[in-house]
């Protein structure tokens, strides 16, 4: 890597004012372009093998790599939709500075949860169980995406508008990460699992695990084998061998 | 079409995205594969950005003689319907603008051919050492040679017209702010004079060839080799 894309990295880490406004003004992005997508690379893979600490072997390396895989594929649907909405909304970017744009968020969201890979290290390490984990995981990426669309915010213009662009684009970015990510699970791999898959059999959707985490968490689990009708309850600690099979039954609460 | 047609047509588009990015380079070298290699996965992230980053270089380049010309033009409005006028007339600013334009063009034209990868004078040298390390024929070396030393002067040729240029841009801004100084302090206008001659000999200088060796080939080589292939050096009249 050369000087000018040292430079983007270090104002990707201290200015993100100036990243904004590079991409704003559009012109020669090239050296942001490299600078951000080296950050996001790095940065998501380190805490995708972080994630996978609980786990241990080949899914470090799994994680490692599909964790920035499934950032990069999110930016690649995402970007089109956010020039649309901030063209539609009266506040037009280039294309290529919207890029720009987009990825340095994306590349600020990745140092972001490069910082918050010591903690889910350490909770990992003193025993978190799978789905509070992965709930853990859920916070981190709230808080990068978080750093990600402040970045956003500044590059569109702080004001109401601006907010209202950010807003209808995290709704999207919401949504479509969460399904890329989803689809190219597992990144923790479930304690009941005896292999390492590189990616788990098709299972409903994000919110579908979504809501499923949520009340794992809670101690409340679903039945595997009639999912559309089961409304999840609450199971006994000691569950009936000769009942249904549950989901995770077997994990470490 | 499932996931797996959308991912092949996508690779498909990223390799044909990847090669015309490494074709439309104007040099072969490790930035050119390292652009070919990122089109190839992220076309349609990358692809926006290396374009408009190239056009913005192009932009950039016009942009300095545009200004220049703005400088010239403000120049001629500071002066205008006062004593200074015939010092920069209009007519004299038309022809300015004329062969300023005119040597920018050619700049630009320059450029572009030296861009080319039959213009690299780096793979010319390293032609001619091949042959001579494989002992080829007077004929074959002398057209080598012959090659290398037009693609030594057109870079030549093309550097002192990016210097003169630049010179000029200098000078037309100077003049610039002499002639509004000229005009708001009623000073002499000699100093002013004095800069609008050094542009009239600056712009005659601009595009002639140069008589002067422009460069030195560090091989010695014989007259008779490089007349070997019959035709005349480009510099011979």
């Amino acid at each position: 890597m050369n000087s000018p894309v040292f430079q983007v990295f270090d104002e990707l880490l201290r200015s993100p004012r100036a990243v904004a406004e590079r991409s704003r003004a559009g012109g020669d992005l090239r050296s942001l372009f490299v600078a951000a997508l080296s950050a996001l690379v790095l940065g998501a893979g380190v805490f995708g093998a972080t994630l996978a600490t609980s786990r241990g072997g080949l899914q470090l390396l799994y994680s490692g790599v599909k964790l920035p895989l499934s950032m990069v594929a999110t930016l690649l649907l995402v970007v089109p939709a956010f020039h649309a909405i901030a063209a539609g909304l009266g506040r037009p970017l280039s294309f290529s500075g919207m890029i720009g744009l987009t990825l340095a968020a994306a590349g600020r969201g990745a140092v972001v949860l490069v910082a918050l890979s010591p903690l889910v290290w350490l909770s990992f390490d003193r025993g978190l169980a799978y789905h509070p984990g992965v709930l853990l995981a859920a916070a981190c990426y709230a808080l990068a995406g978080l750093a990600a669309l402040d970045l956003v915010l500044r590059g569109v213009g702080f004001d109401a508008r601006g907010f209202v662009i950010v807003s209808l684009f995290a709704g999207v970015l919401l949504t479509t990460g969460g399904q890329a990510a989803w689809m190219l699970r597992p990144f923790l791999g479930r304690p009941s699992e005896t292999s390492v898959p590189f990616f788990r059999q098709r299972e409903s959707s994000f919110w579908d695990a979504v809501q499923q985490s949520s009340l794992s968490s809670l101690g409340i689990y679903r039945v595997t084998r009639a999912l559309s009708d089961a409304g999840g309850r609450r199971i006994p600690s000691q569950p009936n061998p000769s009942g249904p099979r549950l989901e995770n039954s077997d994990e470490p609460r | 079409m499932n996931l797996a047609d959308l991912g092949v047509l996508y690779g498909m588009a990223g390799a044909f995205g990847g090669v015309l990015v490494y074709r439309r380079q104007p040099r072969r070298d490790v930035r050119a594969l390292g652009a070919a290699l990122l089109s190839a996965p992220l076309w349609p992230l990358w692809l926006p950005v290396l374009f408009a980053s190239q056009r913005a270089e192009r932009d950039v380049q016009r942009s300095g003689a545009t200004e220049t010309e703005a400088a010239l033009l403000e120049g001629h409005e500071a002066v205008r319907s006062t004593p200074l006028e015939p010092l920069l007339p209009r007519e004299a600013v038309d022809r300015l603008l004329r062969e300023l334009r005119r040597a920018t063009e050619r700049y630009a034209e320059l450029s572009h051919l030296l861009s080319k990868k039959g213009f690299d004078r780096g793979a010319a040298e390293e032609r001619v050492a091949r042959l001579e390390q494989r002992a080829a024929s007077p004929r074959t070396l002398a057209s080598a040679r012959l090659h290398l030393e037009n693609v030594a002067r057109l870079q030549s040729l093309a550097a002192r017209d990016r210097r003169a240029l630049e010179e000029l841009s200098e000078l037309i801004a100077a003049l610039r702010t002499q002639l509004v100084f000229a005009r708001y302090s009623g000073s002499s206008p000699g100093e002013a004079s004095d800069i609008v001659t050094e542009v009239w000999a600056r712009v005659e200088m601009l595009g002639t060839s140069s008589d002067g060796p422009l460069f030195e080939l560090e091989s010695a080589q014989s007259p008779t080799e490089e007349y070997a292939l019959g035709q005349a050096r480009p510099d011979s009249g």
